[in-house]
């Protein structure tokens, strides 16, 4: 058979990869943008501002560190509640409902309508009802018995990195399970049957065969819950404080990147605008070493297995 | 396909291990369910109140007056989700089948690596971005612009969502298209597509879910209006905007008609949701879709 | 095929699509801004509650100024007292931007304008003051609106040749709000009494209890002695605020140590206090986290207090004005303040503002007894010659001017009065008009 160049094939690769390009540009031309923008910080106190840990605006003292430990300690918790919950519910929905499959349907659109709420309605929810819950059936009882451990230590107020952490989760939960419940219902039964025909039980045959067949889609549900966590503004912004501190306590108030961006940019111009433009140029590079960490962790994964079939 | 029964010579570890998993995941569903409940409940309570039809088709009013309602926010709200799917589908759902058709490629493994990158951003970065490219050059706040912003918000969701379900289609259906004869892309848009529609139809959902949430982006691009705007080149009103503004002002009629606004925004999702799902949301032999 | 030639034709396809929309915005933004048509909102403003602070206090602490005036405003729709407009009104549409203290009043002068001019349009966006100046300063607002009057720096980083002119539109008070159970068990009414020394030591950290000394020494005996053993947990805003400048500036004047420490600005150094400290956003988050912790303290605008009939466990107390006289804010003493603060010159519209503080000025001044020390006005911001852009033509630099006399006209100052915002007093009316009458329009001469 001859090989011929189609035209249909020529077009639709241009359109593809200039869609593809596209997003190329356009995170490239938002990295051109937040250079510039940070330009009067980012000249005036050079790599010093990565780890100065002090943010004055009045003094014209600025430091990212508080903000970058606050950005990977609220992420963490989210992701560490936020994951295994996801994961939980798209197996039982795939799994365990098969023959509900009504049921399921419904169960998944109620976690579904998690992603229907604003994310302002997360954070005027999180200070009105979230904070006093968290504060008095977790934080005072915490506090009055096991201070002495550093992770429960300081005042109990509800501001903090544990709430803040608390609601990132419940926001993430919706689009992990979402995309993880996809992803899992589309793995052929010939997998399932397999591991059946050998004597495997309910859940040795979800965890040896159907979850790794899915390992790609769970990381792609990984990488955008991972990127709401870090992405996320109004919600964090109204329930974690914005006081710029780096502490090993729950309790502790603190700030992430995007939340005191969203916090005091209103406020700000000059120098400070710039310290704060500055912060979103550190956050596109944290996002830049963390979704290549997790690259690298996925293709060592997958490096001996074969491709699906 | 029928379960078979477990042989009775298992060992009781496995057993448990296996009933413990099961517990274990109903937990992590219930975990999830109770905060939804929580949120839902209140804002039903805080919003039921104002819902009537006049809100739905009044104006804004100021706070001591009656009959206000949110009928420009929800027109605006619709216009700038509106024209960002118009730009984020298309180009999100192209960004994806590149990603997964021509996985190879480098200039597909950077770009899916700019995307998740992308994935990442505060919203208010991208709200300042759109301002300095759009508004300041054009110095006017618009729809267009707020709609712009959204874009960039929804399109790494739609691209990456697009390029996971596609590379879920088996390959086996690929190499029989192409044993038949049928060039690529006829291959990619029939076939590979419409078997992976529902992965797109679940991104392109959580995208518009996520869009329509956003508050900080619109602040910065779209500014604000108590009118229709006349035209997409206009700053209009917002459900998100007007939801931030009302509840975190001290007066009673303004706070209810914010929650009454943030339930009308649920209702509406829900609405789509369940809408897109039952009618698009078929595979290929007709049967429900399996959720 | 040669994958840089598929590079190379993706590349030229998005130029493509991407010069078309901008030449289809720039097309479109340089024929005229919008003419709107008539807007159909219908203003039917029935103000409620007014503005009153009685001491309901058990047991009742000693107030030497009793707010017992009320102050009930009527809805007046037609501007009677307008001064004489320019001829011909055509349709235009102003774009403002600011800050959030003013916007439910902006809401209310939207409507009622509105009803007056139907032909003009008024947006305004609530993005916060900083935004509000950098907007103007960006010439992508008709107007921006501020609750702190610009800073050196941000004077100098104006457009060259351009002369921005500060009026203020509408002013407030800060108030110290608080949350605590005394020793019989009820929760503080309003009225427990303040300093601004005793304030300032309080956020310092060096007063931690509620029934130190120097906080009892204030309270008439029955009150000291209710006083309870709490710690005093300080709350502030997180995000940059007029309100905490208003309040930061008035505990720097009575303290030298607050001034340094922690200083006078929208974005104050707050320090943390052993008692624990909590940074909420906005005031509605401020008097969240009060109202949620027995022994909390806190600057609140004032608003939040009188509006906000559901709170049940937030308070508020005097403060010490300079003639020794403890007040309880409210709008007549709120209004003395300003119109006192005001008595002193404040500088030409076109003048720098920079260090214009109402607190400041009444802040040494003996003989005004009924004045509310920590008042604050907000500001809108102008260009003295409105420059012709995609934005601004003649319309809308009449509009603009038609505008800004209603808002300062006691048309337009009344209506605030139901919703917690203090109406202007004449001097200030007066230098607002005198700014505004120098507006012109393309170097010519002035518009009105």
């Amino acid at each position: 058979m001859r090989f011929r160049l189609l035209r249909g094939d020529v077009i639709l690769k241009i359109l593809l990869a200039a869609a593809a390009l596209f997003v190329i540009g356009v995170v490239v031309g938002l990295a051109v943008e937040l250079f510039l923008g940070s330009a009067p910080s980012l000249f005036k106190f050079g790599p010093s501002f990565l780890v100065e840990s002090k943010w004055q605006p009045s003094n014209n003292v600025f430091g990212a560190w508080p903000f970058i430990y606050g950005t990977l300690v609220t992420s963490a918790i989210a992701i560490v509640i936020g994951f295994p919950i996801s994961l939980g519910i798209a197996v039982f929905i795939t799994e365990k409902l098969k023959s509900h499959l009504t049921f399921g349907y419904l169960l998944g659109t109620l976690v579904d309508l998690l992603a229907a709420v604003p994310s302002v309605i997360y954070g005027l929810w999180g200070v009105f009802v979230l904070i006093p819950i968290i504060r008095d059936y977790v934080e005072r009882p915490l506090s009055k018995s096991l201070s002495y451990i550093p992770l429960f230590s300081g005042h109990p107020f509800g501001y903090d990195f544990l709430t803040a952490g608390v609601i990132l989760a419940i926001m993430v939960i919706p689009t992990m399970s979402a995309v993880t419940r996809d992803v899992l219902s589309v793995v052929p039964n010939s997998q399932r049957e397999a591991m059946y025909s050998l004597g495997a039980t309910d859940w040795e045959a979800t965890q040896k065969s159907v979850l790794p067949y899915a390992r790609s889609g769970i990381f792609g549900a990984f990488i955008l819950g991972l990127g709401r966590a870090f992405g996320e503004t109004m919600a964090v912004t109204m329930v974690i404080g914005n006081i710029p501190s780096v502490s090993s306590s729950l309790f502790s108030p603190g700030a992430t990147l995007s939340s005191i961006i969203a916090n005091q940019f209103g406020e700000s111009s000059g120098v400070f605008q710039g310290a704060l433009i500055e912060l979103g140029l550190i956050l596109f590079f944290v996002a830049v070493l963390i979704n290549g960490l997790a690259r690298l962790l996925l293709w060592r994964m997958t490096r001996a297995t074969h491709a699906k079939a | 396909m029928p379960k078979p029964n477990l042989p009775t010579s298992i060992s009781l570890w496995r057993k448990i291990v296996n009933k413990l998993m099961t517990i274990l995941v109903i937990i992590a569903v219930i975990l999830a369910i109770i905060p939804l409940l929580l949120i839902l409940g209140d804002v039903i309570m805080r919003g039921a109140p104002a819902i009537s039809i006049g809100f739905l088709t009044h104006l804004q009013k100021p706070p001591n007056a009656t009959g206000g309602g949110i009928a420009n926010a929800i027109v605006g709200t619709f216009t700038m989700v509106g024209i960002a799917s118009i730009i984020s589908v298309p180009i999100g759902i192209g960004a994806g089948i590149f990603f997964s058709e021509w996985a190879t490629s480098k200039v597909s493994t950077f770009s899916s690596f700019m995307n998740d990158v992308l994935t990442g951003f505060p919203s208010i970065v991208l709200g300042l971005f759109v301002f300095v490219i759009i508004v300041y050059p054009t110095k006017q706040f618009s729809a267009f612009a707020g709609g712009i912003a959204l874009s960039f918000v929804m399109l790494p969701i739609i691209a990456r969502t697009t390029g996971e379900s596609l590379k879920l289609v088996p390959m086996t259906l690929r190499e029989a298209s192409l044993a038949l004869g049928i060039p690529r892309w006829k291959t990619v848009i029939r076939i590979v597509l419409s078997t992976g529609k529902n992965g797109l139809l679940t991104g392109i959902l959580l995208a518009v879910a996520r869009a329509t949430g956003e508050t900080a982006p619109i602040l910065l691009t779209a500014s604000s209006s108590i009118y229709f705007a006349k035209s997409i080149f206009q700053p209009t009103a917002s459900m998100t905007v007007l939801i931030y503004n009302y509840a975190t002002s001290p007066y009673a009629t303004w706070q209810t008609q914010a929650w009454g606004a943030a339930l009308v925004l649920i209702i509406i999702m829900l609405g789509l949701n369940l809408a897109v799902k039952l009618t698009i949301g078929r595979n290929l032999s007709g049967k429900k879709v399996d959720l | 095929m040669k994958t840089t030639y598929v590079i190379i034709a993706a590349i030229v396809v998005i130029a493509i699509i991407i010069g078309g929309v901008f030449a289809y915005i720039s097309l479109s933004s340089s024929t005229t801004s919008s003419n709107n048509a008539t807007p159909t909102p219908s203003p039917s403003p029935s103000p409620t509650a007014s503005a009153t602070a009685t001491p309901t206090a058990t047991p009742k602490p000693t107030t030497t100024v009793s707010p017992t005036s009320t102050v009930t405003p009527t809805f007046t729709p037609t501007p009677t007292a307008s001064p004489t407009l320019v001829p011909t009104i055509t349709p235009a549409t102003l774009n403002g931007g600011g800050g959030t203290l003013v916007a439910p009043l902006m809401s209310v002068w939207q409507g009622a304008y509105g009803s007056v001019e139907p032909q003009i349009t008024v947006n305004y966006n609530a993005e916060g003051s900083g935004a509000g100046i950098t907007d103007f300063k960006n010439q992508v607002v008709n107007f921006g609106e501020s609750d702190a009057p610009m800073t050196t720096a941000q004077y100098a980083a104006l457009p060259s040749g351009t002369t921005a002119l500060t009026i203020p539109i509408s002013a407030s008070a800060v108030v110290p709000a608080y949350n605590l159970k005394l020793l019989n068990g009820t929760v503080c009414q309003n009225g427990l009494n303040f300093t601004g020394a005793v304030l300032a030591n309080i956020f310092l950290g060096t007063v931690t209890t509620w029934n130190d000394a120097s906080i009892q020494a204030l309270q008439s005996p029955a009150v000291a002695a209710q006083l309870p053993n709490t710690p005093i947990i300080t709350v502030h805003r997180s995000d940059g605020s007029g309100t905490m400048f208003a309040f930061s500036n008035f505990l720097s004047d009575s303290n030298s140590q607050f001034k340094t420490t922690i200083g006078e600005s929208t974005t104050p150094n707050w320090v943390t206090t052993s008692g624990g400290t909590i940074a909420a956003p906005k005031n509605a988050g401020v008097a969240a986290a009060i109202s949620g912790n027995n022994g909390a303290i806190g600057p609140l605008e004032i608003a939040y207090i009188l509006e906000n009939t559901g709170q049940t466990s937030i308070y508020y107390g005097t403060v010490e004005n300079a003639a020794g006289n403890f007040i309880l804010a409210n709008v007549t003493n709120i209004a003395a303040a300003l119109s006192a603060g005001a008595s002193t010159g404040l500088p030409a519209g076109s003048a720098s503002w920079t260090s214009v503080s109402i607190v400041d000025n009444i802040f040494s001044n003996t003989s005004a007894t009924t004045v509310y020390p920590i008042a604050t006005l907000t500001y809108a911001l102008v260009y003295q010659n409105q420059t012709p852009s995609s934005i601004t033509n003649a319309a809308s630099a009449a509009a603009l001017v038609n505008f800004l006399q209603w808002v300062v006209s006691p048309a337009g100052q009344s209506l605030g009065s139901g919703l917690g915002y203090v109406p202007l007093p004449a001097n200030v009316v007066a230098v607002d008009t005198a700014s505004i009458d120098t507006i012109t329009y393309n170097g010519g001469a002035p518009i009105v």
